[in-house]
């Protein structure tokens, strides 16, 4: 089941005239004679949604030729979309199913006309196939001044959107950047100028990171221990004579080398 | 009252205007999407 897949069944009726047609002729064989020359618009997308093994989506009551119907169908699955520009622009996919009132309302009751949507043109506006319009079928541009709302199949494939794949890609790319000369990590010679960070390398380097201060701390304990042995000496010893040059020394040798860095700013770096 | 069939509600009131007002720039965009229609006005091919 694949949007493509109802939008090729569609193109293959472009340019059908009149009626009876092939697709009310389908729809009476199942339903009766007296749709032979009713509306056909409805049966249109019924007819492309079974050819296409597209009905389990397309159809989830079954076939319909009556549009308010068809638009409920997509309303009780959740997945309707009143037909303003806001919603069109963003939710309308190539298959979804489109209706129309030429009063221009969004009610589903005053339905006057559906369609599929073969191209989100992406200024609030479609492009559809659409079956009995002015009896034939064509393609049609439409904006939210007439389309009531729409609903997108649950298509098992989403052949119109990107991949999984494709979609992990992309966000992995924004969260990947080149460490500029001006970083701090750069300036600091942790990284290279132009080396680029990938979330999977930010993750490493977060634990390579932790590791290092880690060791660094359990450094800095040893050597407060060590002041605190000297404090203690020098206290024992505060009735006898006390080597001050020897204890400084010992104490300037337990803080050497380590560093504080003041964090004055609120900057990312 | 009875409930009306499906083809009475298809029949009556709704798709009597099945063609409806379209967009003023319609045929310019099919054009650009399709390129010219064919002797039937009928705009064919899959969109790039």
């Amino acid at each position: 089941m694949t949007a493509a897949g109802m939008r090729a069944a569609a193109r293959k009726s472009l340019g059908l005239v009149g009626r009876p047609n092939y697709i009310s002729r389908d729809y009476s064989k199942r339903h009766g004679g007296e749709f032979l020359s009713a509306p056909w618009c409805a049966m249109a997308v019924t007819y492309w949604a079974r050819v296409s093994g597209n009905a389990r989506a397309v159809l989830p009551k079954g076939d319909r030729a009556y549009t308010v119907w068809f638009a409920e169908d997509g309303r009780a699955l959740g997945r309707w979309h009143a037909g303003t520009a806001a919603n069109i622009k963003a939710h309308a996919r190539p298959g979804a199913i489109v209706f129309f009132d030429w009063d221009g309302t969004d009610t589903i009751g005053r339905i006057d006309h559906v369609g599929i949507v073969e191209v989100n043109l992406g200024d609030g506006r479609v492009q559809t196939i659409e079956g009995n319009t002015a009896d034939a079928c064509k393609r049609r541009v439409r904006g939210p001044s007439v389309v009531a709302g729409f609903w997108n199949p649950p298509y098992t494939q989403e052949d119109d959107m990107p991949s999984a794949k494709e979609i992990a890609d992309a966000v992995y790319e924004r969260f990947t950047h080149k460490v500029s000369e001006t970083h701090w990590a750069s300036r600091e010679g942790i990284l290279d100028p132009d080396q680029k960070i990938a979330p999977h390398d930010a993750l490493r380097q977060i634990w390579a990171y932790g590791k290092d201060g880690y060791h660094r701390d359990r450094d800095i304990l040893l050597r407060l221990e060590a002041l605190t042995a000297a404090v203690r000496e020098l206290a024992a010893a505060r009735d006898g004579e006390v080597d001050v040059d020897a204890l400084m020394a010992r104490i300037q040798e337990a803080i050497e080398g380590v560093t504080v860095r003041l964090d004055i700013g609120g900057g990312t770096e | 009252m009875t409930e009306k069939t499906e083809a009475d509600l298809t029949a009556e009131g709704v798709d009597v205007h099945a063609w409806g007002p379209t967009e003023s720039d319609e045929e310019a965009v099919l054009r650009s999407l399709y390129g010219e229609p064919d002797a039937g006005g009928i705009y064919r091919g899959a969109p790039e």
